[in-house]
């Protein structure tokens, strides 16, 4: 049983506000979908390894900065002194 | 002669080349029917009018100069907004992106330009591809043109619909779970999920990037088979791409498939789907084809199993939207740096938030064991069971979706009823192996959609069967608008 505390939790977990309302909402749904997730409990798969993707990557490429050019997102509001601005970190928190 | 907009994507590129009718006519052609149509159907959310003027006076003079055009050439291709298009605004139908202008194109974009297609527009979708029904979208739903007051499907429902009042030559979708299979067989046309790894995804934006593929959607199988020639293959930007077997023909000349029907799918489809996908086996095996039906036990994990996997990769992928990078306004002035994400993100919608809470919780210490370990073993099981299948039969035959399509709002407020539209489409996606819905016929009006999988890399296989399926029904291809 997935409680309301425990949903709130989860909300925060993946950083996402949610109302009263959708925690009510949410409550019963997901207690729902997680009992369908269940039936994998019937599962004993002990000899078989799991697949995380079924082509694997080979060659990872060199992690490098690409110059895509002046005003490459446009449309983003919250700038400073040509820097995108974010809010503070609080480190108490 | 029939109208423009009804010509098949090989009649268009024909029909341009050979002079028969302009470039620049076919797209306003196509544009007028958008103006006049979309006001209903709700398939488009934006519209690139002046860039498809532009590229079809292009290809009309590179025609009248006797220079040599692309393979698709003058085709109008409308784009899914999950797919990467560079100055064209890509929204994924959510708030959380709705001002959002890539700075690049998807590598299939790339490969359409560069084949002379015309990328006409973007198409709607449940929002960041999460749903079945394309009602979950920022836009509001689409209509299906077959009957407006009816879902189109999901989550690709722009991409089928536009096709299916022909708004579009073809469309590309994306399918996680089914979601290019789903609305082409509620709209009656032709949606390919491809091999995992043969088309890039580079540009596609990840919802759950094991299972998704970039899929074509057109009215005739040869339009699908036309477009995968052209946007499949390796691609440096996305290491899980292999070499493929293209240029895929269109040329069928064998009719003995083997085939099996999985009737575990018919068994719990709706009757009038069932009674259909068996008419389908029949007139394949009329048409020489060796079918039997069979069962395989392990499917019932599969829906779990999927949506273990595809929640949990939401989860981690949608951590990205911040609101700094791409984002509406809230200034992050006298905000904590945790307390403004969580502001900022609420503005997911709800199917969104549902599986991201869900992804969250099955990813968390004590439950990874139970469930995301289990689902990953659950696709390794899956794999090993279709691969022997395949060693017996060319192709594998089920319905694409086990019901009807419906009112709607019928559905919208119970997700496990939804979910459980998926249940035949996400064996494809958990095995990574290749796709197709095609028309099979209609119910009270309602279209339904026979599926036909084969094995990793086999698209030419599915291609074949579906093309003599295709010759021998002759299904309305031609819109209902």
């Amino acid at each position: 049983m997935v409680s309301k505390d425990e949903l709130k939790h989860l909300g925060w977990l993946a950083r996402l506000d949610l109302s009263e309302e959708e925690l009510l909402k949410y409550e019963s749904q997901i207690d729902r979908i997680i009992q369908q997730f269940d039936i994998l409990d019937r599962l004993t798969l002990d000899t078989l390894e799991p697949t995380h993707q079924t082509k694997s990557v080979r060659n990872l490429r060199i992690d490098e900065a690409k110059n895509f050019g002046e005003n490459v997102l446009p449309k983003t509001r919250n700038r400073k002194d040509g820097y995108l601005k974010g809010p503070k970190s609080d480190v108490k928190q | 002669m029939s109208r423009l907009c009804d010509l098949s994507l090989d009649e268009v590129t024909d029909g341009i080349r050979n002079q028969q009718f302009s470039a620049e006519d076919y797209v306003s052609h196509i544009l007028e029917r958008i103006t006049r149509l979309d006001a209903d159907i709700k398939a488009f959310v934006s519209v690139n009018t002046d860039h498809a003027v532009e590229s079809a006076r292009r290809i009309d003079s590179k025609i009248r100069r006797g220079e040599k055009v692309g393979y698709l050439a003058g085709i109008t291709v409308g784009i899914k907004d999950n797919i990467s298009t560079k100055g064209l605004r890509t929204t994924c139908a959510s708030r959380v992106l709705a001002d959002y202008i890539p700075p690049y194109d998807a590598t299939v974009i790339r490969k359409l330009k560069e084949s002379d297609a015309i990328v006409i527009g973007k198409l709607n979708l449940d929002e960041f591809a999460m749903g079945s029904t394309t009602e979950f979208s920022n836009f509001g739903p689409t209509r299906n043109p077959w009957n407006l007051d009816y879902v189109a499907g999901g989550s690709s429902g722009g991409s089928a619909a536009a096709v299916a009042a022909a708004e579009c030559t073809a469309s590309l979708g994306s399918d996680t779970g089914g979601s290019v299979r789903c609305p082409a067989s509620f709209c009656s046309v032709v949606g390919f999920k491809p091999t995992y790894g043969s088309v890039s995804r580079y540009g596609l934006i990840a919802y759950s990037n094991s299972l998704e593929q970039i899929a074509p959607i057109a009215r005739t199988v040869s339009g699908v088979v036309r477009l995968m020639n052209v946007i499949s293959g390796v691609d440096p930007n996305d290491d899980t791409t292999r070499t493929v077997a293209s240029p895929y023909s269109v040329e069928s000349n064998r009719n003995h498939h083997r085939i099996a029907l999985l009737n575990n799918l018919t068994v719990n489809a709706q009757p009038e789907v069932s009674k259909c996908i068996y008419s389908a086996m029949d007139t394949l095996s009329s048409a020489g084809c060796i079918c039997e039906e069979i069962t395989l036990d392990s499917l019932e994990f599969a829906l779990a199993s999927y949506y273990v996997i595809a929640m949990a990769e939401a989860s981690s992928n949608l951590a990205r939207y911040d609101n700094i990078r791409y984002g509406f306004d809230l200034d992050p002035e006298g905000y904590e740096w945790n307390s403004y994400f969580a502001k900022v993100r609420s503005n997911f919608g709800e199917e969104v938030k549902r599986r991201i809470i869900v992804g969250t919780y099955v990813l968390s210490s004590g439950y990874y064991g139970r469930y995301y370990l289990k689902a990953q073993k659950v696709r390794a099981l899956l794999r090993r069971e279709f691969k022997s299948l395949y060693s017996k039969y060319d192709v594998i035959i089920a319905p694409t979706m086990p019901i009807l399509p419906f009112k709607i709002g019928e559905k919208i407020g119970d997700p496990i009823k939804i979910y459980y539209m998926d249940i035949d489409t996400v064996i494809s996606n958990l095995t990574g192996m290749p796709a197709i819905s095609i028309p099979a016929g209609f119910s009270n009006g309602l279209p339904i959609g026979l599926q036909i999988m084969s094995d990793d890399f086999q698209e030419q296989r599915i291609f074949d069967v579906a093309l003599l399926f295709e010759r021998t029904t002759k299904i309305q291809v031609r819109s209902p608008l």
